[in-house]
């Protein structure tokens, strides 16, 4: 101690080597073109006698003339600096530089181990500093009340409170174990335990499942299911899907089942999200549906039976475009290519549902798009996290319908669905239990229901008993059910094979055909040259009705089943008059090859939506029977419900215990942390 | 097959999920790490692939089209648009430079300003002005619908008390401290009291969530066992 340091002195030579440093590395860039001015160097102040320097070691001071990146870089720091100062007198210092080590101290310190979410703490810590009043350091520190905050919220998120760590002393009995993850552990466990007992035996199954209807208080989700209930097959519905793969468990259900009693109204549904993983999400929610229907070789076909549109990236700008846009982006689908969707605006859109987790995506919906279309009805589905918010939008407002919450309001959905679509079950075929792989559902047969409709009503009568009185705007139900997949608006007129009054009328008259003779697969394409593109595929006896020809007769123009026109060349095929049903029970047979085949309809589908028209389903084997669409709402697996529902009453009971407990021991240990403290 | 593997994944990732449970140690915890970082990952990849399929490749389709034509209006604004928005992404790759870092800077500004305006304006058009006007609605027979008016009169204190309670001005006294009057620390109490139990609320329905999908994965882990 018996050298002199002057701290000014110090600052200088600091300067110095940072001079010299930039002076090696010369200047940069455009600071090469300005001139050079004179460095502005602080003077050297006489040095106080009397003053004891400490003994500092040589150290490796950071450059102060650093930009840009170097300053984000791991210089050591002032306070670093003088935190590794251990074997100097702490009251050397000055209240600033005592300060500063303090603060590299503390900074140093370990994480605890007891938080309950990772980086929770390091996300809430303020700033290390000390308060000192009249500081510079106390413009940045915490004020008492935002404190406070920090405090509720880390003890919302689980981190750990500081009173536990700095206050007090911790009384043996509570330090080490318990104070580590035990807690955490046991807790786990208990719930664990209490969530996995439904699945491994009913016996331990505790409340009431939910209704099967929703309860008389709640209009609104009652009015939700009538909404979709009342859907036809010219109607288009904008679905929302605004989750994740994280929301999957608790969205999914409700998803399913909306989406399920849209296709089986033969609504379109018209998929759209402003969150690109839900779009992938979403293509998976339909397949599964798809999966559900294998049994009757029923497949859902993108473009036709429902849409995937493109994202939209921005959030709210995203959404903002959807709803000042809406032609833009119905006309992209989730691929790049056309859909073939001709819409002005959304509303023409029968209904808007949205599938959410979190109360933003709701919140973004309704100031976005539902105060822009505010002629179409937002249908809200949503999570427990995000009902708070949803409920209040549809109390305050009469344009949002629901909101239908969590897994047990789809339960009654699904229980809702399931009594309605299978009372038109014939009666052999709708026991107590329903197998519903064994569905010949056909609405026109006379068979008799039973249960909800009693076994005397005739068959239309019990399904128009059964269904929802339809509104205006709806066909009768029964005859709905009883006819045949209405065909797309811009399409053209339905063919002689598209319904048996045609097809009568047709075989009065013959109609000009060509058949293939090629014994290769052929080429159908979209001119009469080899340059246009493929629109299909054609196989030897495939029958094409003649609509016309090229000038040198080279090519013949046809019709393919679906209305769509191509071109096929001369010397593929063979001319011939047939009659109507000739040609029906020739394509007809095509289609049953196709389905072996496969490769033609995805061909032609393909191209058709490249030409940005509806895709039509070629080749497909039967006009479907009417109970496709019953096989839609009712072939859910439902193998995983009730255990689930059970699980969520005793895992609540389980968490309220343990939150209850928590709190007791936490009361507990603050009452001994005082009792130490005064004990001092 | 595929549907075994992808099971097998699934319960993999699920069981590694759940290894947070013993902490974030280096061991166990790295395995709940690797499955967030697969996430991520897979993430961030999924929204570049549907990104380039769903929004970029159609309005590179667009250009390529020759059906369509430059003299089209509409078509030049689409171009535009385009453009605007392909430099807009240009300058947003210049971030990693130091000196350029004021164009991405730019580019920032131009899409949070606009987000914040529609945001405001979509705020005002959905939220705010339709709660306050549910919020000071009252109902037409006040005797006959009891339970309505009592519900707005809740809706309208918590409201008023709720706003009060980040209201933090306050008088000087002589001596240099603050004071509120009592009547403002009344109201402020109050409206901590909303929101305290709105806050419960929000934490109970997010517990509920939690369960949810805790029960979805121990469904699923049984369901894969047996």
């Amino acid at each position: 101690m018996s050298e002199e340091f002057n701290w000014l002195e110090y600052s200088e030579e600091m300067e110095a080597a940072a001079l010299e440093e930039e002076g090696r590395s010369g200047r940069r860039g455009l600071r090469r073109l300005l001139p050079r001015l004179p460095s502005l160097r602080r003077p050297a102040l006489p040095r106080m006698p009397g003053i004891p320097r400490p003994r500092l070691p040589k150290l490796r001071l950071p450059s102060l003339r650093r930009r840009g990146g170097a300053r984000e870089s791991h210089q050591p720091s002032a306070a670093d600096i003088l935190g590794e100062q251990l074997n100097r007198p702490l009251e050397d210092l000055d209240d600033r530089l005592r300060a500063l080590r303090e603060r590299s101290v503390e900074a140093s310190q370990p994480a605890p181990s007891h938080q309950a979410l990772y980086a929770v703490d390091d996300l809430l810590a303020g700033p290390a500093l000390q308060d000192r009043p009249g500081g510079v350091i106390s413009a940045v520190s915490l004020s008492k009340a935002q404190q406070q905050q920090v405090e509720m919220l880390r003890d919302v998120v689980g981190g750990a409170p500081e009173a536990a760590n700095a206050g007090g002393r911790s009384p043996r009995f509570f330090s080490g174990f318990a104070l580590s993850a035990a807690p955490r552990l046991l807790g786990s466990a208990v719930l664990l335990l209490a969530v996995s007992l439904p699945f491994v035996s009913s016996d331990y199954a505790e409340g009431d499942l939910p209704p099967a209807e929703f309860h008389e208080d709640r209009h609104e989700p009652t009015t939700f299911y009538n909404l979709l209930d009342n859907l036809t097959g010219d109607d288009y519905v904008l679905v929302a899907f605004e989750y994740g793969p994280a929301a999957a468990g608790e969205l999914d259900i409700l998803a399913d089942l909306l989406l399920r009693h849209i296709l089986a109204q033969r609504a379109k549904p018209i998929i759209v999200s402003s969150n690109p993983i839900a779009i992938v999400h979403a293509q998976n929610v339909i397949r599964a549906i798809n999966r559900s229907l294998d049994l009757a070789g029923e497949q859902l076909l993108h473009g036709e039976d429902y849409f995937l549109l493109r994202y939209l990236p921005g959030g709210a700008l995203g959404l903002r475009e959807l709803s000042e846009n809406f032609d833009d982006v119905a006309r992209i689908s989730a691929k790049g290519l056309p859909t073939g969707l001709q819409f002005d605006t959304l509303d023409e859109m029968t209904e808007i549902v949205l599938i959410a987790a979190s109360a933003d995506d709701i919140r973004h919906w309704v100031e976005q798009v539902a105060s822009a279309a505010e002629g179409r009805r937002l249908l809200v589905a949503t999570s427990y996290a995000a009902q708070p918010l949803a409920q209040a939008y549809a109390d305050s407002l009469d344009q949002v319908i629901g909101p239908i919450v969590g897994i047990r309001d789809a339960y009654t959905y699904g229980q809702k669905l399931e009594t309605n679509f299978g009372a038109l079950l014939p009666a052999e075929a709708s026991p107590q239990e329903p197998e519903f792989e064994q569905l010949d559902a056909d609405a026109s047969s006379d068979s008799q229901a039973e249960g909800r409709r009693g076994p005397e009503l005739p068959a239309e009568d019990a399904i128009a008993t059964a269904l929802p009185q339809p509104t205006e705007t709806a066909p009768p139900t029964a005859t709905y059910f009883a006819t045949d997949r209405p065909q797309p608006t811009d399409t053209p007129a339905p063919r002689a094979t598209d319904s048996p009054t045609a097809t009568a009328t047709a075989t009065e008259a013959p109609v000009r055909v060509v058949v293939v003779t090629s014994g290769q697969r052929v080429n159908i394409r979209r001119g009469p040259t080899t340059v246009d593109d493929i629109l299909g595929l054609g196989y030897e006896g495939d029958m094409f009705e003649v609509i016309g020809a090229n000038g040198d007769g080279s090519w013949y123009e046809i019709l393919l089943p679906g209305g769509v026109e191509g071109w096929i060349a001369e010397f593929l095929v063979d001319e011939r008059l047939v009659s109507a049903a000739e040609l029906a029970g020739a394509q007809a047979s095509a289609s049953a090859a196709d389905t072996q085949r496969g490769e033609r309809a995805v061909l032609q589908r393909e191209y058709m939506l490249r030409l940005g028209k509806p895709a039509p389903r070629f080749y497909q084997a039967q006009a479907p029977a009417s109970g496709d669409r019953l096989e839609v709402a009712l072939n859910r697996d439902r193998a995983q419900e009730i255990p689930r529902l059970e699980a969520m009453t005793l895992g609540t009971l389980a968490a309220a215990l343990a939150i209850i407990f928590g709190n007791v021991i936490y009361a507990a240990r603050a009452l001994l942390s005082l009792r130490g403290t005064r004990g001092d | 097959m595929a549907e075994n593997t992808i099971s097998l994944v699934s319960f993999v990732l699920t069981l590694m999920v759940f290894s947070y449970l013993f902490g974030d140690a280096p061991l166990i915890g790295g395995l709940y790490r690797i499955a967030v970082y697969i996430f991520i990952g897979m993430t961030a990849a999924f929204t570049l692939v549907v990104s380039y399929e769903g929004v970029i490749l159609p309005y590179l389709q667009d250009i390529q089209d020759q059906s369509t034509s430059w003299t089209a209006l509409g078509y030049r604004a689409d171009i535009t648009i385009m453009f605007t928005a392909l430099l807009f992404a240009l300058l947003l790759l210049l971030k990693p430079i130091n000196r350029l870092t004021w164009l991405t800077n730019s580019v920032y500004a131009v899409v949070i300003v606009v987000g914040a305006a529609v945001g405001a304006v979509g705020a005002l058009n959905g939220t705010l002005f339709p709660l306050l006007q549910a919020t000071v609605a009252l109902p037409d027979d006040l005797t006959a619908d009891f339970e309505v008016l009592v519900e707005s009169l809740l809706i309208f204190v918590g409201t008023m008390t709720g706003l009060y309670y980040f209201h933090y001005q306050a008088r000087a006294r002589a001596d240099g401290n603050e004071e509120q009057s009592r009547v403002g620390r009344g109201f402020r109490h109050i409206g901590k009291a909303f929101l305290v139990t709105t806050l419960g609320a929000i934490y109970a329905s997010a517990l509920l969530t939690s369960l949810t999908i805790l029960t979805e994965r121990i469904g699923f882990l049984f369901q894969f066992g047996a």
